[in-house]
């Protein structure tokens, strides 16, 4: 009575328990199936890819750091650049400065070296030309002294020169 | 062939014999054939010298007088008391060039008193 009524209950609810039975094996069957040969495979492809991206992300951030610390590094070596830059170019005024003074002074010396050898030039062109002159003075004296002479002195002249040479060598 | 002599010994020999009164051209021909003899002609010029250094230290000079125009006595007479010797023997010399005054050569040294000397002296104070 309780089995009819069961069937009855199935029936009313439009069941076949045989059928029911054989869908469940169906689908116990089918989720054997699943689990044995498709999750496994998938599950690991998925722990695969979930350990990929871990790794990416883990690459990711290791490469963010190192980026970091090559920035920091950078910036480092740029204060570093910045700061031998500056004193390069302080030493570079200074050499520089340096440089110019030392050729003013050099080229004060010079210049005062080329006029005091204008001076020395001229002096000595001076003293030439003094002398050129005294000699021909003396020239012209000697040969205008000779002509005059030679005409004007008689043999009365030339006894008084003798007489006076005789007596200044007394 | 005549022993060979020196110069100052010949030298000394003839002054001996001209302050002895001997003829000077008989002293000085002797002296020729001697020179000749000995092939010592070329020593003329300096053996005359000598003798005359040999004079002059026994007081005989014979000076070289050289002027433009002629001497005077009175001015030989000067010449003769500038040299001081106690007998002098001027050899005179006319000479234009050298214009005026007198060049005394003596035995050993010169008294150049000419206006040619003392122009040259002049050009040679040149720089």
């Amino acid at each position: 009575m309780a089995e009819a009524a069961g069937g009855n209950f199935f029936e009313a609810l439009g069941i076949d328990w045989k059928l029911l039975v054989l869908q469940t094996v169906a689908f116990l069957v089918l989720l054997w199936f699943l689990a044995k040969f498709v999750y496994p495979p998938l599950t690991k492809m998925l722990e695969k890819r979930e350990a990929d991206i871990e790794a990416g992300v883990k690459a990711a951030q290791e490469a963010e750091q190192k980026a970091d610390a090559a920035k920091a590094e950078m910036d480092k070596l740029l204060k570093e650049a910045r700061h031998d830059a500056s004193d390069i170019v302080s030493t570079a005024k200074e050499e520089a400065t340096a440089a110019i003074e030392a050729a003013g002074v050099k080229a004060k010396a010079r210049a005062e070296q080329i006029v005091a050898d204008a001076h020395d030039q001229i002096e000595k062109d001076v003293s030439a030309a003094r002398t050129v002159l005294h000699n021909e003075t003396l020239e012209l004296v000697t040969l205008a002294t000779e002509k005059v002479i030679g005409k004007t002195v008689d043999a009365k002249v030339d006894n008084a020169v003798i007489s006076a040479a005789v007596k200044e060598a007394k | 062939m005549a022993l060979r002599l020196s110069r100052r010994k010949l030298a000394v020999y003839v002054a001996d014999k001209l302050q002895a009164g001997a003829s000077a051209s008989e002293v000085m021909r002797e002296i020729a054939a001697y020179l000749i003899d000995t092939k010592r002609t070329r020593e003329l010029e300096l053996l005359v010298r000598d003798i005359e250094d040999a004079l002059a230290t026994r007081g005989v000079v014979v000076a070289d007088v050289t002027t433009a125009h002629a001497l005077g006595k009175e001015l030989k007479s000067e010449i003769g008391a500038l040299v001081g010797a106690k007998k002098l023997q001027i050899r005179e010399t006319i000479d234009e060039s050298v214009l005026g005054g007198v060049r005394i050569d003596l035995p050993g040294k010169r008294f150049d008193g000419t206006i040619r000397h003392k122009l040259t002296a002049l050009r040679a104070k040149k720089i």
